[in-house]
């Protein structure tokens, strides 16, 4: 870390001519200002790290492991479910064979760690090892040292998702041998979007922990255990919900009906449901509705068909929204938090 | 004197029998030694037809007697035959009490005037037998096409099938040319048992039976087209004229202006489709109403709502206002609009395409908005110390 505020130092030399230079004066530098140069040395610092390298090789070889499957299934002509032929391109994502998981199982269960790994100790570890005051001690925002770690952590997280992507789409070219059409490539791209922004609501809230609690294990833990919460726990408990609230009397429709939706919005509270949903509604243009159920009226005289990229994009637009937001609001309770901390040369 | 008086006696006597036998049959009581019988003296016939007489010469006296025959047709020219056992005969004797029979064959010319026409069957010395025949109807040297019945009823799609008979009346065979007058876009076709023709070979006296088929052009708005006949050949010709009552064909179509099947609604929303009833038939159509299958809790609604009348050709625009559930899935559906006539029904399958509302997109954007901007007012509160 030692390294850290000394490049840290050279660059605030560079913009020393600022210091005495009132605050507006600041502000025009700010791309080469010490924020970037914060961004810069995160950055680095967590490609750099054995934690990195190990997590991308376990998301690499789960990747790699559901290409394999999804390359598999194509080549014994599998068709995806509700999938249609003209979005061969598509199921390179959704389909599987062998009872492996799809590329976007793998993404939704495994990308999460991306997320708490990086920002697990971004804060307490700086702290117990006294750099944060030595940090805040040089002319920079206090608000500046947290928003380069999340802004590194979202950057990197990005360059992980959209490698794996365009990783998945490379040998989809090779294995299929025809090109993407481009709504086709529009739906990966957002879908990757998405991707990106899920895994930074698992940063914020590793961030949220590593302000939170001193010890950097605790906070890991309690990030885990958010993890493995939604991805395995929630589920469970929705359903246990479900027992309960399904009405006895099997003919009671609307009272089943009222259940069933009541148990799709709780599910829908897990980020995870959240991302699946969304993804897949891109990856698979034929989802024409995400309620789970059908009504007779609204399935009378429809016609089977695709929806456009513009469609399938609205239909999930509420999924979008909820995780933007999620991921912000985490990011404003960690932002609160550590404003609101003190920070001493050694606690 | 005896002598020279017998002969002239028998003169006599020859003519005044002569003249018994002209003056009536109630004069026969001065009966002569051979006497000629046939029972059908006046016989009524038409032009064309062939007479058989068998006439019974009858001897009386007692003995051979032999007489000279022949048939006189006096101006007329007829045709006739007298035979006796298959021969033609010209002398013809008769054993004492007995009787022979002779045949006499004689051919009604086919041009021959109605009325009475008398003939003598001479049998020299012993008198003759007068027959008279009675032309019942005016004969003709020609050629005739009649029809069975010339006037047919039916749609412009229809085939019309007329039966014709040409009669060959003259007294030669005859080659006749067959062709038609209909109106343009007609097709006519003769057909004599089953292969069409454009002519046709007719024995003299015989006929022939043709098939005339007619399809009318596609669009023959309604109307009676009469259609004529010729029957042509070198020396005669005869024409008839056959009737093709066409009620007219109802052809109805369902489209858009621009022919554009297919369609984008909002949820929730209305849109209009510029519809087009086109009458395609030939006859007008009264009475269309429209309607329309769609989707559980579409409405549609039509302006207007019934047309009282489209003439053959012509189309009449419609608007019809389709509204789309709120609670209809984004992607595609079938609407079936249908324009009914009691004469002809038409429908037009459209895609609509279902969008979701844009509203919600908003609401999401506002959302996101205002969790942005409570970001920035933290930052603004907390950010710079």
């Amino acid at each position: 870390m030692s390294a850290w505020v000394n490049k840290w130092r050279g660059a605030l030399g560079k913009t020393s001519r600022n210091t005495d230079a009132p605050f507006i004066a600041i502000r025009e530098t700010r791309a080469t200002s010490p924020f970037w140069v914060m961004v810069q040395k995160e950055f680095g610092d967590h490609i750099r790290s054995w934690r990195f390298v190990i997590l991308l090789g376990i998301v690499t070889l789960a990747c790699i492991g559901s290409l394999y499957t999804a390359v598999t299934a194509l080549k014994d002509g599998a068709q995806t479910v509700g999938g249609d032929a003209n979005f061969l391109f598509l199921s390179m994502f959704t389909v599987s064979s062998n009872g492996l998981p799809n590329f976007l199982t793998f993404l939704s269960f495994l990308a999460p760690l991306i997320g708490i790994a990086i920002g697990f100790d971004a804060v307490n570890s700086e702290r117990s090892k006294g750099t944060l005051s030595r940090v805040m001690s040089q002319p920079v925002h206090r608000d500046d040292f947290l928003v380069a770690k999340f802004v590194a952590g979202l950057l990197l997280i990005a360059v992980v998702v959209f490698s794996l992507g365009f990783l998945v789409m490379g040998t989809g070219l090779i294995t299929i041998g025809y090109p993407p059409t481009p709504e086709e490539f529009g739906r990966v791209i957002v879908m990757l979007l998405i991707t990106t922004v899920y895994v930074g609501l698992w940063l914020n809230l590793s961030l949220l922990f590593s302000v939170r609690f001193k010890q950097a294990a605790t906070s890991a833990l309690s990030g885990i255990a958010v993890w493995i919460f939604f991805l395995v726990f929630y589920g469970m408990i929705v359903n246990l919900v479900g027992n309960a609230l399904m009405p006895s009397d099997p003919s009671d429709v609307q009272g089943y009906m009222d259940a069933q939706n009541l148990l799709t919005l709780l599910s829908r509270i897990s980020p995870a449901q959240l991302f699946q949903e969304a993804a897949s509604t891109l990856l698979l243009p034929d989802v024409r509705t995400l309620n789970p159920f059908v009504t007779q009226e609204q399935a009378y005289l429809a016609i089977s068909s695709p929806l456009s990229f513009g469609q399938s994009t609205l239909l999930v637009w509420p999924h979008i929204v909820a995780l933007i937001a999620e991921t912000s609001l985490s990011f404003a309770a960690t932002y609160l938090l550590f404003m609101r901390q003190e920070i001493r040369s050694r606690s | 004197m005896k002598k020279l008086t017998k002969p002239l006696s028998g003169a006599l006597v020859l003519t005044l029998l002569l003249g018994a036998l002209l003056g009536g049959a109630s004069l026969a009581a001065a009966a002569p030694l051979l006497k000629l019988f046939t029972p059908y003296t006046y016989l009524s016939v038409s032009p064309g037809e062939k007479l058989n007489y068998s006439i019974d010469v009858i001897n009386d006296s007692d003995e051979i007697r032999t007489a000279d025959v022949s048939f006189d047709t006096g101006s007329l020219g007829w045709t006739y035959e007298l035979t006796a056992g298959g021969n033609r005969v010209r002398q013809i004797s008769v054993k004492p009490g007995e009787s022979q029979m002779l045949s006499l064959s004689l051919t009604v010319p086919l041009e021959v005037n109605k009325g009475d026409y008398s003939f003598k069957l001479n049998a020299g010395e012993f008198g003759s037998l007068p027959i008279k025949v009675n032309v019942a109807e005016q004969g003709s040297y020609k050629s005739e096409l009649s029809v069975d019945q010339p006037n047919r009823e039916g749609h412009a799609d229809s085939k019309f099938t007329y039966s014709l008979t040409l009669d060959n009346r003259t007294a030669s065979k005859q080659q006749y040319a067959l062709t038609s007058e209909a109106p343009a876009g007609w097709y006519v076709r003769f057909s004599v048992s089953g292969s069409n023709v454009t002519s046709v070979d007719v024995e003299p006296g015989s006929s022939k039976s043709i098939s005339l088929d007619v399809t009318p052009a596609q669009s023959a708005p309604a109307d009676t087209y009469p259609i004529v006949v010729h029957a042509a050949s070198g020396s005669t010709s005869a024409q008839a004229q056959v009737e093709a009552a066409i009620t007219g064909s109802y052809g109805l179509e369902l489209t858009t202006a621009d022919e554009r099947l297919s369609a984008d609604i909002t949820a929730g929303k209305t849109r209009n489709l510029e519809l087009v009833v086109k009458n395609t038939g030939s006859a007008e159509i009264t009475d269309v109403s429209l309607s329309g299958q769609l989707p559980a809790n579409w409405e549609v609604t039509f302006e207007p709502k019934t047309i009282r009348s489209v003439a053959a050709g012509q189309s009449v625009p419609v608007t019809a206002t389709v509204k789309a559930s709120d609670k209809a899935l984004a992607g595609d559906y079938v609407a079936n609009l249908t324009a009914s006539s009691p004469e002809k029904t038409a429908s037009a399958m459209f895609r609509v395409t279902v969008e979701t509302s844009m509203l919600w997109g908003w609401i999401g954007v506002l959302i996101v908005l205002v969790v942005a901007a409570g970001i920035y007012g933290l930052f603004r509160k907390y950010g710079r110390r």
